[in-house]
């Protein structure tokens, strides 16, 4: 995935609400300034057409007019603006000025003014109409003014304001812009300590980050400290593991070297075979031990990895129980098998690593075998419903006394007295069920030793862990 | 009133350098005397030999008869348009006939100097009053418009027929300076009637008028245009020159350029050159027309502290006294006024 600045993000999108606004002032603006423009300069030609009017008069019965310096002077006030005028009746025509100035469609002459906006001698103007009634020896009627001006200076006026508001719009966007960045980066500057302090961290500090004060980051950093926390409890369960298995290790070998020593030492060849016989056993115990460390460390490989299909439990415990049948033929074991289900479609594989699920069930009976007595009865039962299926291995041994179960599923705590035990079992038991998602459960059995009974979620989301 | 057309071209011929063939021409459309111009065509032709002026004179009224009735086709062509009668100059530019200009320096000239980028006022020039020395010799000169009224009256007999003007029916310059007057006050309406109780002599221009002064015919000469009266008066000793302290109008006389010229590129460098420090400086040393300011040395100077100039304004208030019905009002009571005594029994 393309990774994007959060920053240029935050930036892009302020800029585009700025962009947005200014728009908005624009429009505002530009109305506005059209509007006060055409509103001071209206003004003008106002007093202008007044002043005109009030010097209109009748005159051996005609109605004259003389234009006052002043009308011209007001509008000069717009200095580089044409000037155009017309005084007439109606009916009359023209008595002064431009005679063929633009009027109004179904213009009626009123003592109100009109303005409009029309093009004249190659340039858009704006005129006014205003009349006045005479009344006068042998006239009476309407006079009436027009008035047009070039629009230069309501355009510059126009501009001005837009320019001037547009001005102050852009100072305060660039402002605001300014204070987002600084915002952006005020409030950035947590999460770039939190980096800065990961990335300067020793590769085994893994002592909790220092909390910070804003909450979203507070959060984030409680996390991270879970997260460091999972980290450091596993690496030091490893390093348990590895001390634990190199310790396991040279005991056994060591005990394997000392009666070697012991055995060439001897004499006696009856008591030298005996010595033998103990060298076999404690070989057996150390084959049992590696064996079962690489069986562990399997399990724990083939979790991180999911390897995962479907699997028939009731299948898979019986070739467990037959190999396992092999392994103790002389021994006075009993071996009891069933795989039942509430119905018989309840049978159905359920979605998990076999070999990993094969390790555990050999671990079980073996387990079962191992800490039960010598004339033992074990019981292996699949039992399947329509959610889960589960294993069942009950045996007839001591059990575990209740407080000490969930400690027994740890690594390298043998329970038992005799030395044949790893103490490794019950924790590779206890890693596939987890990885598997499935409930295991240690309890008295009814034959009077353990029962460990672990039940599989059907389908693939049970297999999640 | 076409006057010296063209031969002011073969004049800057036969003194330039250049050859004509490949020169362009430039027409300028002037009511301003040839001679005062002239240094102005030389100084400009000095600086860009690829042009050649053709100037063409005539009386203010003229110019602005001739600039409205025709178009501006290639056989008769008009480049510029210069002249005094600055309510005509601005009557034409309001109508149209000017081309707009963003020229270098023009946004120094000051308000009254300069309408629209298009018209550009490049002289300041006082009216004036001439009179007869030896007339004067035993009298105190007026110093105000009211002055000036008073005395006539009170010396009635020594005025009679000693006065002379501008005849403001034909003169536009004499039109601007009358119409001036009255915006300034009510004594410029006093001193008409007193001009036509003098039974005041009415002329078409400032050199007559200086002439018929300098040779006693006239004492005094009235509103007559500063600039050619200060220079007349340097060859006729008799001559007195005089600048009113109340107040004393100052025309600028304005070029513009015509909207359909042929020669655009040319018309705007010489009005770049009218308005420019070298220009000025031509029109301060060698002509007869007064420089925007007085910065340089010209014959005002002497004058320019005491006397209190009103220059008047280049704009659409000029348009005021154009008005026909204003004008034919205004022309009525003028004549009435001046041909008082004329008309009378």
């Amino acid at each position: 995935m393309k990774q994007r600045s959060l920053r240029r993000r935050l930036l892009i999108g302020m800029g585009s609400a700025f962009v947005v606004i200014l728009s908005i002032i624009y429009i505002g603006l530009w109305t506005y300034a059209k509007e006060s423009a055409n509103q001071s300069y209206d003004r003008l030609l106002k007093s202008a057409a007044l002043s005109i009017l009030e010097r209109s008069f009748v005159s051996h019965g005609k109605p004259s007019v003389d234009i006052p310096y002043s009308a011209m002077e007001t509008l000069g006030l717009a200095p580089n603006d044409r000037v155009f005028y017309r005084v007439f009746t109606v009916t009359g025509g023209t008595i002064t000025g431009s005679d063929d100035l633009p009027l109004p469609d179904d213009y009626e002459p009123s003592s109100e003014p009109e303005f409009f906006d029309r093009s004249y001698s190659g340039e858009p103007m704006r005129f006014i109409v205003q009349a006045r009634y005479l009344r006068g020896a042998g006239y009476s009627g309407w006079v009436v003014v027009e008035l047009g001006q070039t629009r230069l200076a309501r355009s510059e006026l126009e501009f001005d304001l837009i320019q001037n508001g547009l001005g102050v719009a852009t100072l305060i966007t660039i402002v605001g812009l300014i204070f987002v960045w600084f915002g952006i980066n005020k409030a950035l500057h947590p999460l770039i300590g939190i980096e800065a302090e990961l990335r300067q961290r020793d590769t085994t500090d893994l002592t909790p980050l220092k909390p910070q004060s804003p909450r979203e980051v507070a959060s984030l950093i409680g996390s991270i400290n879970g997260f460091i926390e999972r980290l450091r409890k596993s690496l030091d369960h490893s390093q348990t593991f590895i001390a634990d298995v190199a310790h396991q290790t040279r005991t056994s070998l060591s005990t394997l070297q000392g009666q070697l020593e012991l055995a060439r030492e001897q004499d006696n060849l009856p008591e030298m075979r005996e010595r033998i016989s103990r060298v076999e056993d404690q070989t057996r115990r150390t084959i049992r031990l590696t064996n079962q460390l690489i069986s562990h460390a399997m399990v724990i490989h083939r979790a991180d990895n999911q390897v995962m299909q479907a699997v028939d439990l009731c299948q898979l415990a019986k070739d467990v129980l037959e190999q396992t049948l092999r392994d103790y033929m002389a021994s006075k074991v009993e071996f009891e098998f069933s795989c039942v289900g509430e119905e018989e479609e309840d049978l159905t594989p359920i979605w998990g690593d076999p070999i990993a699920i094969r390790e555990a069930l050999r671990n079980l009976l073996h387990n079962a075998v191992q800490h039960g007595p010598e004339i033992n009865h074990i019981e292996l039962r699949v039992a399947a419903d329509k959610g889960s299926v589960s294993v069942c291995v009950d045996d007839a041994g001591e059990g575990i006394p209740e407080d000490m179960r969930a400690a027994a599923l740890e690594r390298f705590r043998s329970l038992g007295e005799r030395r044949a035990n790893s103490g490794l079992g019950l924790s590779i038991v206890s890693a596939v069920a987890q990885t598997h998602g499935a409930e295991l459960v240690l309890t008295q059995s009814p034959l009077g030793g353990l029962r460990v009974s672990m039940r599989f979620k059907k389908g693939a989301d049970a297999c999640v862990a | 009133m076409r006057s010296l057309i063209a031969s002011i071209a073969v004049l800057v011929m036969l003194t330039g350098s250049a050859s004509a063939i490949d020169r362009k021409a430039l027409h300028i459309h002037s009511a301003t005397d040839t001679e005062a111009f002239l240094p102005i065509i030389k100084g400009f032709e000095a600086r860009y030999p690829e042009y050649v002026v053709e100037y063409s004179d005539y009386n203010t009224n003229d110019l602005y008869k001739r600039v409205t009735s025709t178009k501006a086709s290639s056989e008769e062509p008009i480049d510029i348009v210069i002249s005094p009668a600055m309510d005509l100059q601005v009557k034409l530019v309001n109508s149209g006939f000017a081309l707009k200009l963003n020229m270098v320096g023009s946004e120094e000239l000051p308000t009254w100097a300069k309408w629209r980028d298009e018209l550009f006022g490049f002289t300041l020039e006082p009216a004036a009053i001439v009179y007869n020395k030896e007339a004067f010799r035993e009298m105190e000169l007026p110093e105000t418009h009211s002055d000036l009224a008073s005395m006539i009256r009170d010396y009635g007999e020594m005025f009679d027929r000693r006065i002379g003007t501008y005849d403001i029916r034909s003169s536009g310059i004499g039109y601007l300076f009358a119409t001036q007057d009255a915006i300034q006050g009510a004594q410029a309406f006093r001193l008409t009637e007193s001009l036509g109780r003098a039974r005041a002599g009415l002329f078409c221009c400032t050199s007559t008028i200086v002439e018929k002064v300098a040779r006693g015919e006239l004492i005094l000469g009235y509103n007559v245009i500063g600039s050619y009266a200060l220079a007349a008066v340097e060859s006729n000793p008799d001559v007195g020159i005089l600048f009113l302290k109340d107040y004393t109008l100052a025309m600028s006389r304005s070029a513009f350029v015509h909207h359909s010229s042929q020669n655009k590129k040319g018309a705007r460098l010489f009005l770049e050159f009218l308005l420019s420090g070298q220009g000025q400086t031509v029109l301060a040393q060698n002509s007869a027309l007064l420089p925007r300011q007085y910065s340089t040395a010209t014959r005002f100077a002497p004058y320019a502290d005491t006397t209190p100039l009103v220059p008047i304004k280049i704009g659409p208030a000029l348009l005021t006294y154009l008005d026909g019905l204003k004008k034919s009002n205004f022309l009525e009571n003028w004549e009435a006024s001046i041909n008082w005594t004329n008309a009378g029994p």
